[in-house]
């Protein structure tokens, strides 16, 4: 592999690893207040209503 | 074992896919990423392009005039993702105001196909709740609908 390309094929996996890493701070940051199954909960109680309203 | 030992890192929990966006005019390298977050069962989705230089730009800052393409291969990388790893829950969530209110845009436009297919939960802060075309929400939770459901 030329010179150029391996430098171009090392930034790519620098950089997409810092994006990614990014995000996913941000996601931890959001996610912080729940656990799974509050999430679990919050599915099961928006399938609900959707099946309250369905009955309407 | 009271010896000592270096402290270490776990790697990072994440499924890759990847697929180009071709218009007249360039090519455009996309990567479509699920990153398991600190909450067990719930992974990040990010959304990258890899410009031809190697660095990384967010989907939504690289105009290549194809987004209804690009959202209806995301979504099938989604259904392919739970397919493959059923039970868990994806984030969604812009990095930024604008880039939320896109996300907002393509999920509203979209609504009629993606319901068929997932479960969405809009969230504010700590209040998650069914997904509302006329809401804005800071980010998305979403799962797969099961079959027996529908």
């Amino acid at each position: 592999m030329k010179d150029n390309e391996r430098n171009i094929q090392e930034r790519r996996i620098v950089s997409q690893y810092q994006a990614v890493q990014k995000k996913l701070d941000q996601a931890n940051e959001t996610l912080k207040p729940f656990t799974k199954e509050q999430i679990r909960e919050a599915f099961e109680k928006a399938r609900s209503q959707k099946r309250d309203k369905a009955h309407l | 074992m009271n010896e000592d030992a270096y402290s270490f890192e776990h790697p990072r929990i994440e499924f890759h896919y990847e697929f180009r966006s071709i218009s007249a005019e360039k090519e455009v390298q996309k990567v479509v990423s699920f990153t398991l977050t600190d909450v067990s069962d719930v992974y990040n989705l990010a959304l990258l392009d890899v410009l031809p230089d190697g660095r990384t730009s967010d989907m939504t800052e690289t105009k290549n005039k194809d987004m209804i393409l690009v959202l209806a291969t995301v979504i099938q990388i989604i259904i392919d993702f739970f397919s493959k790893n059923p039970g868990v829950y994806v984030l969604i969530q812009g990095s930024d105001t604008k880039r939320q209110r896109l996300y907002q845009i393509l999920i509203n436009r979209e609504w009629s196909l993606i319901k068929k297919q997932f479960e969405v939960l809009g969230g504010n802060g700590l209040h998650l709740e069914n997904f509302e075309t006329n809401r804005t929400y800071e980010y998305f939770i979403i799962s797969k609908i099961q079959t027996d459901e529908r």
